[in-house]
Formats: C-alpha cells, structure tokens, sequence
C-alpha cells in the first residue's frame, strides 16, 4: 500500500534548511494498523501529510497504492486523494456551518455521488457508528466523542483504501480516546488500511505494528502482532 | 453542489452577524447609489432621443458677425425655413416662435402660460407625439388653430372634450383642434399650447402694417424663429451644410447690401447657419436664446467617476470585510480540500457567496432606491423614475450590475481562499502576505483620496454661492417685489403706480422690461466718435423713471433720466459702455439707431457698472432709456418699505386685479429672483454634497474593513507583544502608524484633482472667489480626523483583548 526509499524532507526558510525526515524507509502493507508513535518534532505530521499527498518529499521515493506519487501533477493527486484516502484529524476537522449529516456527506458531493446514493450510504455510515440520532446536530452541540466518531464517519463514508489518522485521541479524555480506537479497529478489521500517528504509547498498543520516529528518522519497528 | 454551496453562504452569512450587516449594508448603499448615479446618467443622456429618427433631426443655429459683434444663437430668421424646403436631403423642416408670457383663459379658468408656442403644421412630422385627439393632418394648418398638451387639455377643461373649443390668449382667441401628449420630460425645450404660425399674422396686424409683417417673414437679418429639420438618414450632415450655406448667400447678401447701402455703413455683415444634432443640445449647446438652461458634460463624467468610485469601494469593502475574518476560514479551506474539494468547487463556493451578499444588498438596494427617489427628485429638482417591471433594461442593467459586484468583490476571496495551501493552514503557519495588504492599502488610500477630493470640491462650491449671495451687486436689491408680466395693466400703469403709491407700506413704485437672468433686448446702434463711425450692438433695458432710486444707482456722471427733462429720446449708459466705445465725451453725445437715421438718442448721463446680467458674465455695455407711454413693462418694482405686512401685499393683488383685468397676481422677491439664477449650481452643489457625505461613509466602512483586516493580519505579533507586557497605548499607536501611510497619501493625492476640478467649476463664473487654502486643510484634518477615529475604535477593541484570544485560532 504505502512503500518508501530513502524518503528526505528539507525545509528551506530563506538560508536556513531544516532537515524533517531522512531516509525514511516505511512498508505498509494493504488491511495492516500501523502507529507512527514519535514525540512532537519528531516529523509524524510531515510523514502523514506525505502520505496524504498534500506535501511532497524533497528526495527519496514513494509509491502509493501502485503510483510512484512523486511523479504524479496535482491534479491527479488530488484525484487519488479524492476517493482513495481518508483522513482523521486530531481537532476532529468538522465544518461548523454543516450539521452532522452534512459534514459526512461532504466528500460525497465532491465524488458527485447523487442524492439517493449519498443518502444510503450517509445513513449507513451514522448506523454503523450509532450517531443517526445526532445526524441533525451541528458541531457546537457534540461532544469531542462524538464530533471525533463523525470526523470517523466522513473518512469512511468514501469507502476509502486507507486511512490517515493524525492523533485523533489528542484532543480527548482516556475514555473517549479508548471508544475511538476501538472504532478504528473495528474499521481496520473490516479490512481499510490504517495509518496512525500518535506520541501516546497507549495508543500506539492498539495499532498491529509500530514505526518509532525521532527526530527524523525511522528508529524501531514493533512487528509484535505480525509474529 | 450549488444547494450545498447556498446553504453555507446563508449560514456563513448568520454566524458572521456584524460583519455580515456591515457587508450587507456597504454592499447596499454602493448599489442604491450607483443606481441612482445610473439614473441620474440615464436621464441626462437620453434628452431628445424619444423622438423617431431622432439622430437625424437638427436644429439650425447662426452664427456670425454683425459689424464687431459675434452672433451665436440658437434662433434663425424665418426665410430660412422656407429655403430648407427646397432641397432633397431634407424630410421636413419646422419652425416655431416662442410666445411671450401670458394669460390664457378659458372662461373663468385663467393661469398665466410661459410655454405657448407658434409653430408650423409639419411640428408633428419631426416631433413624433401621439395625437390623442383631433384629426393629425389638419393640425396647425388654418390661423387661430392650437394643439394642446394633455396636462393642458386637463388643466383648463378638466373632464370635458376639448376639441372645438375656444380659449383665449391676449384679446385673441384660438379653436383647440387637438390633443397631444405632454413633451417628454427629456426634451430640450417644453410647450403646453402649440398655435398654428400663420397666427403670428393677425398678431402682428393688430400692431403694425402688412408691409411690416411681410418683412418680419422674409428678413435674414432677423433671428425671430427656431427651425428644426430632419434629414433624410443618408445624408451628411457637415456636407450638407456647406451647401446650403453657399446657396443662401445668394439670398442673404442681397439683403445685406441693401442694409449696408441705406445705412452708407462699412461695416461687415455675415451670417452662417450650422447644424445641430438635437440629441446634443441638452449637453452640449450653450447659446444665446436657449430655450431652457443645459447641462454639461463635465457633470456627466463627474458622475459616470462617481458611479464606478462608489462600486470600486463597494467591492473593494466587501473584500477587506470577507477577508479579514479570513482566519475563521482557513481551516474550512483546508478541510474542504483534504475531503476532495478541487480548487474549481473552492471559487464557486466562494463566488456563490458573493452573489447571494450581492442579491440580498441589491433587495435592500432597491428598496431604498424606490423610496429614495421621490425624495431625490423633489430635493434635487429630477425627475427620475425607475421601474423593475415596465422596463426590462432597468432590470438587464441591475442584473449586470449585480453579477459585476459579485464577480467584483467575490474573484478576489475566492482566489485568495482557494490558492491555500492545506499542509500550510494544518501546520498552523499560514500568515496573510504583506502585498495582499499593499494593495488593499493603495484602494483605501483612493477612498480617503477622493472623500476629501468631493469634500474640498463641494465645499469649494458652497464657499462660491455664499460668495454670489453676498457680493454686491452694484444695486440695491432689498425689500423688492417683482410683480411679473406687468404688460397686463396696459395703459394705465401711470394711474396704477399712483394707486399703489397711496398704499401703506409701500416706499416706491418703478418697472422695467429686464432684470437679470433674462435675455435683454438687443439695440443696434452707430456711435459717432468723431470722424469714425461704430455700430454697436447694445443691451438695452427700459425702465421708469424711478428705477435708478429704487434700485440706488450710483451716477458717475451727468443725470439720471427723467421724462420732465424731456428724456424721451435720452438714453443713459453704463461705464463699460463708455469705455468698450471709447466715447470720450459721453455727456451729450448722439447715438443713432441703426437703420433709422432720423433716430438720435442723445446720452445724459453714466452710471456706475452694476451686474444686470448674472454673475457668470462679465459687465457688458448697457442702455437705459424711459419707456414710451405707449408700451408695456414687463416687470412691475414695488418697494416695501418697514411698514409693510401681509395686508399691503393683499391691497397689492386688489389694485392689480383691477386694473389687470384679474390677470393672475405672480411675484416674487427681488432677492429670491436673484439667488434664483443660480439655481442648477446649487442643484449641483447639493447633489454632490450627498455624494461627498456617503463617499465619507463608505470609506469609513472601508477603513473599519482595513482595520479589521490589519489587526487580523498583525494577531500574532499582537498577541506575543502582549505577553511580553507591551502597553495597549503603545499597540494602538503601532497599528495608528502603519494606517498613517495610507492617510497621508490619500490627503496628498486629493489636493491637487481637487484644486483642478474646482478651478474647472469656477471659471464659468466671470466673478468668483476661490476657497481659501485654510478649508483645504480643513477638509483634508477632518477626513484624516474621521480615519483615525475609526481606527482607534477597532484598535483598542484589539489591544484590549486578552493575549489568549489573539492565539486561539493558532
């Protein structure tokens, strides 16, 4: 699914070049939950933004569901990533002049999907997360659970190859943190790709596999659940 | 997408509640004006274009020189229209003697009437207006027939059919034979009666000969008429009338060397006639004998610039306002695009917002154009109407100016917005660039720049009418009632004098057939100056005798005239008068009139300069000479002195009823009359003044949007300063510094256009004073004093935040 060589991220700020990710070497593999588990400054948000092709690498290479992603215009990234990846933020990332209902169908319309089949699949999705009843609600009324289990359901509603989750318990207690990796593994059982990143070590135990980052680089892999 | 694109607009709109209301507002305000300015454009471009073929109907002017003066009327001598007949290119040609002021009656129902016309049958072939009753091709053609306005028709027989009935207009009656529609509004010249020219006939039989009437229709040199022709659509105009300019030589000069010969003159006599559009007269004509004032074009451009300013700011707002709470937007872009929104979908939203701010401000737009137009035509003397539904161009031109607002004021936040970068807004380092801010900088400078621009022009303005109010005229203009069409006493204006004399309240009674503003009868006269001969073309008043004490004229030599020196054939000059004929002698000096000469006027006296004319002209020579026994005055002079009330003026109207045949009483005072002339400045003057107040408004609005704009911009630097325990005075005096720049600049770049265009303004007055350099400053501190409040409100609202708030979106 997602396979890097010697992967480099330099920032350029007038003289001054900071070097974010050097040779990073990842392999992910299609239906694994893998946890990007590093501290802040580590380079996880880089990576995930790499991976969610709204930031290019400096060097190095990245193949992405078959596509060596560098090559790729804007254009046609913004096509695999239209309908191919989901993403989950840390502050849930909903539109607050959308209601639930709204905010899940969004990427929807953006896939042109027609009403009717934009209804059975929103509602489907509010089933399957069991939040129909908040379906009318706009995000000031939620509670972080449950504006993070709606930012979960507008992932999934493409039914999309992976999904890049960017600490989506940061912004929540450990109760509500726990409810949320539970979705996701339910989500990955069903067979999506999941890519997490998180420093809390909690967390990263209910991903399959762990990648650490520090400063840069790629140092362990914990290949515990593979064995 | 566009329902989804609709319902966040709408709710975008509700959450944003003040800036949402002061967008809205901007936004409605600059549509009603612009509207309005557009209306305003309309209506002055569309004079005499109601008419069928209205590009090739022209008037006939002359130009030309009689002796040392220049001619440039807008009138023609009669024999012309008859020539213009003759030739091919010409479809038809018509020509129409204004009639004198007047009473016109209908049995008991009598007004006076101003706009009574004489005119040939062919009027309606190049005036097109419906005929509503009577038989159109007999119209105008016998003696005594008239054609009425429809408000005419309403006004003297109400309900009643007027065809065939008879009205009467000095001792001379005429059958109605039709009903016209009224001329419209944008017409160069208005009638309510139109009367067949072959009347002008008996009139003039009931005064002089036939021999006098049968010159008066074949003189060239007498500009009596005006004559309008439509030329068939192929022909050139210019061409054409080189032609018939080489031909009515062969006509003219005959005449003229008779005139010459008889008056052993060799002065020079040449007339030309041109051609003018009638589509131009009302913009572009400035002649003598026009038959109502025109306007410039100087006022158009003035208020196309207005119009364009108004809607440059109105967007120029909208973009500041949308984009200064751009960081309550950033993380939506960043959202939309991370769930698939291509930059496409991203400037729709953004374009659809805009259009759905510019629809909701054109219905509030329009809502307070229809109820701001009645007022503006009564406040302004207009006579605009707007209609959505009975004309469909109002409504093609709103839409565009609606979809022009939109794409305007929305391209910009659109572009903006969905140029973002997601991984920049994500990482939360997204800062608004400065070039961004340079360029709402230099539009903002240009608001300020043209508030003090319209300030300093419009003050500039009423700083010269209160100078007009207050410059001495070189006559005593108070406490005078001017009585109007005094020729309705007839006869008896001696014994009607001597009755108003026994009235109490009354100090003098005088009359004279001008008073300024009114186009003076014109005299040709040959001054002799010893062995040279001039002919000179003299306005000339004629006045009563007490006219130079009532109107406390200074004498600077010899007498003023009285009829018991036997001043009958005295006349009396004025100083330029002296001066322009270089007469060295004037006391006892004789002046011919020209073409009679047994005819001497013998000068006995001067008197000082004093402006019979309006203060736009510069003093011209003047006769004064006494009215002859047997001839009207136009005007009736009563002074009133401090015992006056509202019964003297009661016992006025009675004795003028009686001796007027109750002829309607009409007066006015002298003073009123005189700050009457400038009436269409001050119309001007108070046009602009509401331009200039709501330019103040819209870029104060501005400046609130820039504000917001610059202190968004600057947040974070705010908010670190403040932790660091930084004064809110010295915040606030941060931001006043960089605003500064643009206030200075837009004070130094409104001085200069300002002074032109004032200087551009004034120079139609021949006396003017301009504004004083002190009121520059003035306009120029309070704008830049309104700017700063402004900002001040907005920065401190900042400064006073606490440093958390700055960071919350961080």
């Amino acid at each position: 699914m997602i396979h890097t060589r010697n992967l480099t991220k330099i920032h350029r700020n007038g003289g001054v070049e900071q070097t974010i990710l050097q040779n990073v070497n990842i392999d992910i593999e299609a239906g694994e939950f893998v946890c990007l588990l590093g501290p802040s400054g580590s380079g996880k948000t880089t990576l995930m933004n790499i991976f969610g092709l709204i930031d290019t690498p400096t060097s190095g290479d990245f193949l992405m569901m078959g596509y060596d992603v560098t090559k790729l215009k804007e254009r046609q990234r913004i096509n695999l990533r239209r309908g191919s990846i989901g993403n989950i933020f840390r502050n849930f990332g909903l539109i607050d002049e959308l209601n639930v209902y709204e905010n899940i169908e969004l990427p929807l319309q953006y896939l042109k999907y027609n009403k009717q089949h934009r209804f059975k699949k929103v509602n489907s999705i509010l089933e399957e997360l069991n939040i129909t009843h908040l379906k009318s609600y706009y995000t000031n009324q939620l509670n972080g659970l449950q504006q993070q289990l709606v930012g979960i359901g507008r992932a999934m509603v493409i039914d999309p190859d992976i999904i890049l989750a960017d600490e989506p318990t940061g912004c929540l207690n450990s109760s509500s943190g726990s409810t949320i990796m539970n979705t996701l593994n339910l989500i990955n059982e069903k067979g999506t790709t999941i890519v997490m990143a998180s420093h809390s070590a909690n967390d990263a135990e209910k991903s399959q596999r762990i990648i650490q980052v520090f400063d840069g680089h790629i140092i362990t892999e914990n290949i515990k659940n593979r064995l | 997408m566009l329902k989804h694109h609709i319902k966040v607009a709408l709710r975008n709109i509700r959450k944003q509640g003040f800036y949402s209301f002061l967008n809205i507002l901007s936004l409605s305000v600059g549509i009603t004006l612009s509207l309005l300015v557009l209306l305003l454009v309309k209506h002055e471009l569309s004079y005499d274009k109601s008419f069928n073929q209205s590009e090739s109907i022209y008037r006939v002017a002359t130009k030309g020189i009689l002796s040392s003066n220049f001619i440039n009327s807008a009138t023609s001598p009669m024999p012309l229209g008859d020539l213009m007949t003759k030739y091919d290119e010409v479809e038809s040609v018509v020509r129409f003697v204004p009639g004198a002021n007047n009473v016109v009656s209908n049995e008991d129902v009598k007004f006076n009437e101003e706009h009574f016309r004489f005119a040939d049958a062919s009027f309606f072939e190049i005036f097109d207006l419906d005929i509503i009753a009577g038989e159109s091709e007999s119209l105008l053609k016998s003696p005594n027939s008239v054609v009425l306005t429809k408000s005419a028709a309403n006004k003297y027989f109400g309900e009643q059919n007027p065809i065939g009935k008879i009205i009467t207009r000095a001792n001379m009656n005429y059958k109605v034979t039709g009903i016209c529609e009224d001329m419209p509004v944008t017409s160069h010249f208005k009638f309510n009666f139109l009367a067949s020219i072959s009347t002008i006939d008996a009139i003039l039989l009931k005064k002089a000969d036939t021999t006098y009437v049968q010159n008066w229709k074949k003189d060239w040199l007498y500009l009596n008429c005006y004559t309008y022709i439509k030329l068939k659509p192929t022909v050139e105009s210019r061409s054409f009338e080189e032609n018939f300019n080489k031909e009515k030589d062969a006509l003219l000069l005959p005449q003229v060397k008779e005139t010459l010969q008889s008056e052993l003159s060799t002065d020079s006599i040449k007339l030309d006639f041109y051609l003018q559009p009638i589509t131009d007269i009302h913009l572009h004509s400035h002649l003598t004998a026009e038959l109502q004032p025109n306007s410039k074009p100087v006022y158009i451009n003035l208020f196309i610039f207005i119009a364009v300013f108004i809607l440059l700011t109105t967007c120029i707002n909208f973009i500041n306002l949308t984009t200064a709470k751009a960081r309550r937007r950033f993380n939506e872009v960043a959202l939309r695009q991370m769930v698939g929104a291509g930059r496409r979908q991203l400037v729709w939203q953004f374009l659809t917002e805009a259009i759905l701010y510019s629809l909701s401000a054109t219905f509030f737009g329009l809502v307070l154009l229809e109820l701001l137009i009645p007022f503006f035509n009564f406040f302004f003397n207009l006579q605009l109407n707007f209609s959505i539904l009975t004309g469909w161009i109002d409504f093609f031109w709103i839409l565009m100016l609606v979809l022009f607002v939109s794409i305007m004021s929305g391209a910009f936040p659109a572009f903006f917005f969905s140029g973002l970068k997601p991984k920049h807004i994500l990482q939360g380092n997204y800062r608004i660039k400065n070039n961004g801010l340079l360029v709402r900088g230099i539009f903002v400078c240009a608001q300020i720049a043209i508030s003090i621009f319209l300030l300093i022009v419009v003050t500039g303005m009423w700083w010269q009418i209160s100078y007009i109010n207050q410059y001495n005229p070189g006559f005593d203009s108070k406490n005078i009632m001017v009585i109007e069409r005094g020729g309705a006493i007839g006869k008896n204006y001696q014994n009607f004098k001597s009755d108003l004399l026994k009235i109490n309240g009354i100090e003098s009674v005088s009359a004279c057939s001008s008073l300024p503003g009114d186009d003076y009868f014109q005299g040709t006269f040959k001054i002799k100056n010893g062995a040279n001969e001039k002919v000179a073309v003299l306005p000339m008043n004629y006045v009563d005798r007490d006219y130079f004490t009532m109107l406390n004229l200074t004498l600077k030599t010899g007498r003023f005239l009285d009829e018991a020196e036997g001043d009958s054939l005295g006349i009396l000059l004025n100083h330029t008068a002296i001066t322009e004929y270089d007469i060295k002698k004037p006391l006892g000096q004789k002046i011919e009139v020209f073409g009679n000469k047994d005819f001497e006027l013998n000068v006995v006296g001067v008197v000082k300069d004093f402006h019979f004319e309006t203060y736009y002209e510069k003093i011209k020579p003047l006769a004064l000479i006494l009215m002859g026994e047997k001839m009207n005055f136009d005007y009736i002079l009563v002074k009133l002195n401090a015992q006056h009330s509202v019964a003297t003026s009661q016992l006025i109207n009675e004795t003028w009823k009686k001796y007027s045949e109750s002829s309607p009483f009409e007066w006015q005072m002298l003073t009123t009359r005189l700050s009457n002339l400038y009436e269409e400045d001050i119309r001007i003057a108070k046009i602009i003044s509401v331009f200039a107040i709501l330019s103040l408004f819209m870029t104060i609005l501005g400046i609130i949007a820039l504000t917001a704009f610059i202190t968004e911009y600057k947040s974070k630097d705010i908010g670190i300063k403040k932790v660091l325990g930084i004064s809110r005075q010295s915040i606030i005096l941060q931001i006043f510094s960089d605003f500064s720049l643009y206030i200075i600049i837009g004070v130094i770049l409104s001085i200069l256009p300002a002074f032109i265009a004032l200087t551009a303004w004034i120079e139609s007055y021949a006396y003017a004073r301009f504004l004083n350099g002190f009121i520059f400053i003035l306009d120029a501190v309070f704008v830049a004093g309104l700017a700063y409040l402004s900002v001040f409100y907005q920065s401190y609202r900042m400064a006073s935040e606490r440093p958390a708030d700055s960071w919350q979106y961080k």
